[in-house]
């Protein structure tokens, strides 16, 4: 059901022989709560919005109290050594994960009634709610509000204020969120069926209650969910993942390995990219690099992200199905047809 | 259906005249369209007759606008517009799309540039210092850099303030509006923003004077004066020639005092320049995103499929990769892109070193010496 | 009002047929059978995002959720102009409170302040500077601040203080007016709020416990030793009247005839905190007192034009038509006394009768508040037992 990762341009071989562990491992084991453990000591702070020194000493300690606290993730807007070289002697990284592990992913779909569609999604500490309404006629003023008027899908991206250790004030003009919310808008409106829906409008929009690495991946692949749930035609599943490298763009290391999955600590270290792809294909949707990293690295990174997308679909259908046997079940669906979609799902897969 | 194709391939026809005569076609001109009647017309008047020429549809337009004045619309009668006052881009004819797509099939570009080629790219410095425009075929941007002592952030006592500030006027297009950014907009910063920005292209921790009081804050406008496609590419280079072209006065710092000297007390100084990134973009068309063009001119662009930009320096370090959805591409075809991109980028780079060094040979005629003799005559 | 952009979509008949039901007296009947004092049922949990002080989601059954997360840091209590003002006061910490009523507790003249608590509103679909949006964030925010508990906590010691943040999100659509069920879940989340253990003594800088464990609750269960008083944060309650009727917790449909739409903010009567030696034993809803924190009221939609309403027909403009008075002249006198079975908006005023009797019904012993309080208490208790 899982194929083990490929060891495309990778030089851990020897290393794949323990990552063909037990699927059940390989997927929803995780680091959350073991990782707690394995973490290093949460380290000074940068940015009281303050100017005295004194105050500045408070928060250093207040702060690491409470980061200590809050121990989902450790680490800060500033950059924290991350002690790689304990990743080159035992092969596990800072959470305990190998290379080519993803964190455990847990998803709901249809958890709010009101809705259209609706899903909650869990990449390891990263949590994201999306809410789906639609279809709708499209308003005049949507018409041309944007020069995507022509769009099907409006996706609005909510960060709450609470999502990260230190709180921040959700703005409305961000243009990070504004590009990922296209971003996420323009993968999946290729994967929509359009056609089907002249002169309507789809929302999306998407809450991210906790961040710990992953974000646009999440998004990614908490809108599919709802999507599906909504009942709206797609050709696929458009699912997401990041990979990154073990070495900084300055080493030019030839040991660096490629990584699946990065959190938050991980993201802010080493040079990542975030991958969509279409269906579990080859096909690439969506690629953002925000970070420096050798070109001839691109390729191990890329082939080890869409792999991860491959589990990640797996995942996702695994949760779709669930759900739509249990509703069957409780007689909320005929059978006809989800037997029916569900038979096409196969032979596309096959 | 086949009174469709013997159109198409008369416009074809037409089309490849054209190209003989080296002139880019008389395309219905990009107007700014207040109703909607003006796309419905622009799409069916070609449908009327093959003999139809292009200028006939730019006839038609006009005088389009010319029976419907906004006046009247606004009258009591208040049919519910769809376009509430926004005016936007006149889209392109469901025919040129057509054709374009159809050309591509066959290996034509509509201006004749093979898959893989660039538009020429000029790049031209003012007389002040860090003033860069920027030509890329139709398409001209224009950088302007300045710098000014301020107070740093609180979060980040020891770095200078260095920020990117992108500009769509209505100059450019009457979609374009002053202060309502549009998606255009929002994605251009942001991607100068990773690309330069972000990759710590200008080392910001050079530009502090007194750790948490006094630091520079460089600040790049970038001005688009012409869109004819691929902005980001043509805005990278200009910011990026300018930041270089760029001198800052020089200062000296005692104490708690800073002094600024002018340019006639103290040579001004370059930036701390660290690499030099530029962005490739590609545009892929086909079902599938199979055909991969390089530099896409506005019309190509309101035809792709998606769209791939890849920052790269000389040195082969990626410093940002931006593919924002549109239609799957095949993962391979990405990576040869950025095979491609890293070619390219190497040219830019060569080409931005070199008219640098021959500005600088401009200004330096005589060298040092020789302008303060000048200075001096002139005293005296 | 944040529902104000959806229009109301109920047909005249729908209408009469909604007016009609609710006015009736002595009970009137309400289209999903509950009673006029009856909450919809909701679900609720607390603790569901372990990055924060404090969480709270609560769904309705309407499938309207919200979502609270609460977060504090360490900030540096500014010392109070006041305080320099008043220099026979003697003390530096003593100054203007800005905290209204609380009792006489002897920490009462302490430099508290307003700012220590920040309340950020978003609604999907709406901007955060919308006046819909602020005016949720305030009401709900004005009844914390009124009750002046809140702040009192967050006090650490002369010089320093909590600086709390509420992020208020609205997940689904707003469906019906979504004040309550905000209300309610800011409610639980500062219920479930929990602060590190503070080491330090005095004034000196704060240290906290490390262990999460050792972490105190901001409002201390029942029946906790504490040397604050066991007091509740407040709650937001919609109250609304139809005729002489008055319903709680309206609907969407309920409030598109309302006559007056009211938020009643209330909270319990500080008591005097519990002595060391002794536990105290949970209150009753008896021995609960409550008081009135602040009364706003809402433009229900009824009170809105709804589009599509010729202007001679429209009360806002006078029924005049510009332009066309001779040929629409019958149209003001179309104005004729209520027909059978044809709702009006309402005109005029509510009498102020009505008004106190729902401000009243809203307090009274063993009445809506002293049952919603006994429910979300409920609440806090089974994710104790969970726990």
């Amino acid at each position: 059901m899982l194929a083990p990762a490929k060891p495309i341009n990778c030089p851990l071989a020897s290393c794949l022989a323990w990552s063909a562990c037990p699927t059940k491992k390989f997927t929803n084991c995780s680091d959350s709560e073991l990782s707690l453990f394995r973490l290093p000591p949460s380290a000074p702070v940068t940015t009281p919005s303050t100017d005295t020194i004194n105050r500045f000493d408070l928060y250093l300690r207040a702060t690491s109290v409470l980061d200590s606290v809050f121990s989902h993730s450790p680490a800060r807007n500033v950059a924290m050594p991350l002690d790689t070289s304990t990743y080159s002697m035992a092969l596990l990284r800072v959470d305990g994960r190998r290379w080519n592990e993803l964190r455990r992913l847990h998803a709901q779909i249809r958890t709010q009634s009101a809705s259209d569609g609706s899903s909650y999604l869990e990449m390891g500490h990263t949590k994201v709610l999306c809410v789906v309404t639609g279809p709708t006629e499209k308003l005049a003023s949507q018409r041309m509000a944007s020069s995507s008027s022509s769009s099907l899908l409006d996706v609005n991206i909510s960060i709450a204020g609470f999502s990260s250790v230190d709180r921040k004030r959700p703005s409305r003009t961000d243009k990070r969120v504004s590009e990922m919310a296209f971003t996420v808008q323009q993968s999946l409106n290729k994967a929509v069926h359009a056609a089907i829906f002249p002169n309507s409008t789809i929302s999306i929009s998407l809450t991210v209650l906790s961040q710990d690495g992953s974000l646009l991946a999440s998004l990614f692949n908490a809108a599919t969910l709802a999507l599906v749930d909504a009942g709206i035609p797609m050709s696929d599943y458009v699912t997401a993942c990041t990979s990154g490298s073990t070495s900084s763009y300055a080493a030019a290391d030839d040991a660096a390995d490629p990584l699946l999955d990065l959190n938050r600590q991980e993201e802010q270290e080493l040079p990542f990219l975030t991958v969509a792809t279409l269906g579990g294909s080859d096909r690439v949707c969506a690629l953002v690099c925000e970070s420096r990293v050798q070109v001839s690295r691109l390729e191990g990174m890329l082939a080890v992200g869409v792999d991860g997308c491959k589990q990640v679909r797996t995942l996702l259908d695994r949760v779709i199905r669930e759900r739509g046997a249990k509703m069957i079940e409780e007689g909320a669906i005929a059978r006809g047809d989800v037997v029916g979609a569900g038979d096409e799902m196969d032979t596309e897969e096959d | 259906m086949e009174k469709g194709t013997v159109e198409l391939q008369v416009w074809h026809q037409k089309f490849l005249r054209y190209l003989a005569c080296e002139g880019s076609p008389p395309a219905p001109g990009r107007i700014s369209s207040r109703d909607p009647l003006h796309d419905k017309s622009s799409s069916h008047s070609p449908s009327s007759g093959a003999s139809q020429s292009w200028f006939a549809i730019g006839i038609a337009l006009i005088f389009s606008s010319f029976l419907k004045s906004p006046d009247k619309l606004n009258s009591e009668t208040q049919i519910p517009l769809p376009a509430v006052n926004m005016p936007r881009e006149a889209e392109i004819s469901t025919n040129e799309k057509q054709f374009l797509k159809t050309a591509l099939t066959e290996n034509v570009r509509i201006d004749g540039r093979l898959f893989e080629q660039y538009r020429p790219l000029s790049l031209g410095f003012g007389e002040e210092f860090g003033v860069a425009e920027v030509e890329l075929g139709k398409t001209r941007i224009l950088a302007k850099v300045s710098a000014e002592v301020t107070v740093p952030y609180a979060d980040r006592p020891f770095d200078g303030i260095f920020q990117i500030v992108t500009e769509l006027s209505p100059m450019v297009s009457p979609a374009f509006e002053v202060n309502r950014p549009t998606e255009t907009e929002v994605l251009l910063s942001r991607l100068l923003e990773k690309t330069v920005r972000r990759s710590g292209a200008l080392d910001t921790e050079s530009l502090c004077l007194m750790a948490g009081k006094k630091c520079w804050a460089v600040r790049v406008d970038v001005h688009v004066l012409s869109h004819d496609g691929n902005l980001v590419d043509a805005a990278c280079v200009a910011v990026v020639a300018a930041l270089r072209h760029f001198r800052k006065p020089d200062t000296s710092v005692e104490g708690e005092m800073v002094t600024v000297y002018t340019a006639a007390e103290r040579e001004p100084t370059p930036l701390s320049w660290l690499h030099s990134p530029y962005c490739v973009t590609w545009s892929f068309y086909g079902e599938e995103g199979e055909m991969a063009l390089l530099d896409a001119s506005w019309k190509e662009e309101q035809v792709q499929v998606a769209s791939f930009t890849v920052s790269l320096n000389r040195h082969g370090e990626v410093c940002q990769i931006a593919k924002l959805g549109g239609v799957a591409v095949d993962a391979v075809l990405l990576l040869k892109c950025t095979a491609g991109a890293t070619v390219e980028v190497k040219r830019i780079s060569e080409m931005v070193d070199q008219k640098l060094e021959e500005d600088a040979k401009r200004r330096d005629k005589g060298g040092l010496m020789a302008e303060l003799r000048a200075e001096n005559e002139r005293e005296s | 009002m944040a529902t104000n952009q959806q229009q109301v979509l109920i047909s005249p008949a729908e209408l009469a047929y909604l007016h009609a039901s609710l006015s009736l007296s002595p009970e009137p009947i309400r289209p999903d059978g509950r009673s006029s004092t009856q909450f919809r049922p909701l679900v609720a949990e607390t603790d569901i995002l372990p990055g924060t002080n404090g969480s709270a989601r609560i769904c309705f059954a309407d499938g309207s959720e919200a979502i609270v997360g609460v977060k504090v840091e360490v900030e540096k209590t500014k010392p109070k102009a006041g305080a320099m003002i008043n220099p026979e006061e003697g003390k530096e910490e003593k100054g203007d409170t800005g905290v209204e009523g609380g009792g006489g507790f002897d920490d009462d003249k302490k430099n508290y302040s307003n700012d220590w608590v920040e309340l950020a509103v978003d609604i999907p679909g709406h901007r955060d500077d919308d006046p819909g949006t602020a005016f949720l964030g305030n009401m709900i925010l004005e009844a914390l601040l009124e009750d002046g508990e809140l702040v009192k906590r967050l006090r650490i010691n002369s010089r320093f203080h909590w600086k709390m943040y509420l992020d208020v999100l609205l997940i689904s659509q707003p469906l019906s007016y979504p004040l309550p069920l905000l209300s309610l879940t800011t409610h639980l989340a500062l219920l479930s709020t929990r602060l590190p253990c503070l080491i330090s003594e005095g004034d000196e800088d704060p240290m906290f416990d490390d262990d999460w464990a050792a972490s105190t609750n901001l409002y201390p269960p029942r029946g906790e030793k504490s040397k604050l008083s066991t007091s509740r944060p407040p709650i937001t309650l919609l109250v609304m009247s139809v005729g002489h009727s008055i319903l709680f917790d309206p609907t969407y449909e309920e409030l598109a005839v309302a006559d007056a739409v009211l938020a009643v903010s209330v909270s319990e009567e500080p008591t005097k905190p519990v002595p060391q030696d002794t536990i105290a034993t949970p209150k009753q809803a008896k021995d609960r007192a409550l008081r009135l924190l602040s009364i706003r009221s809402i433009d229900p939609p009824s009170r809105i034009t709804p589009p599509g309403v010729p202007n001679g027909l429209n009360p806002a403009t006078n029924g005049e038509v510009a332009g066309l008075q001779p040929k629409h002249a019958e149209a003001r006198t179309a104005e004729v006394p209520a027909t059978e079975g044809v709702w009006k908006a309402p005109r005029g005023g509510v009498s102020r009768s009505v008004l106190s009797a729902m401000v009243f019904k809203a307090l009274e012993k063993g009445g809506v508040a002293d049952e919603v309080l006994d429910g979300l208490q409920g609440v806090e208790m089974a994710s104790e037992i969970l726990e």
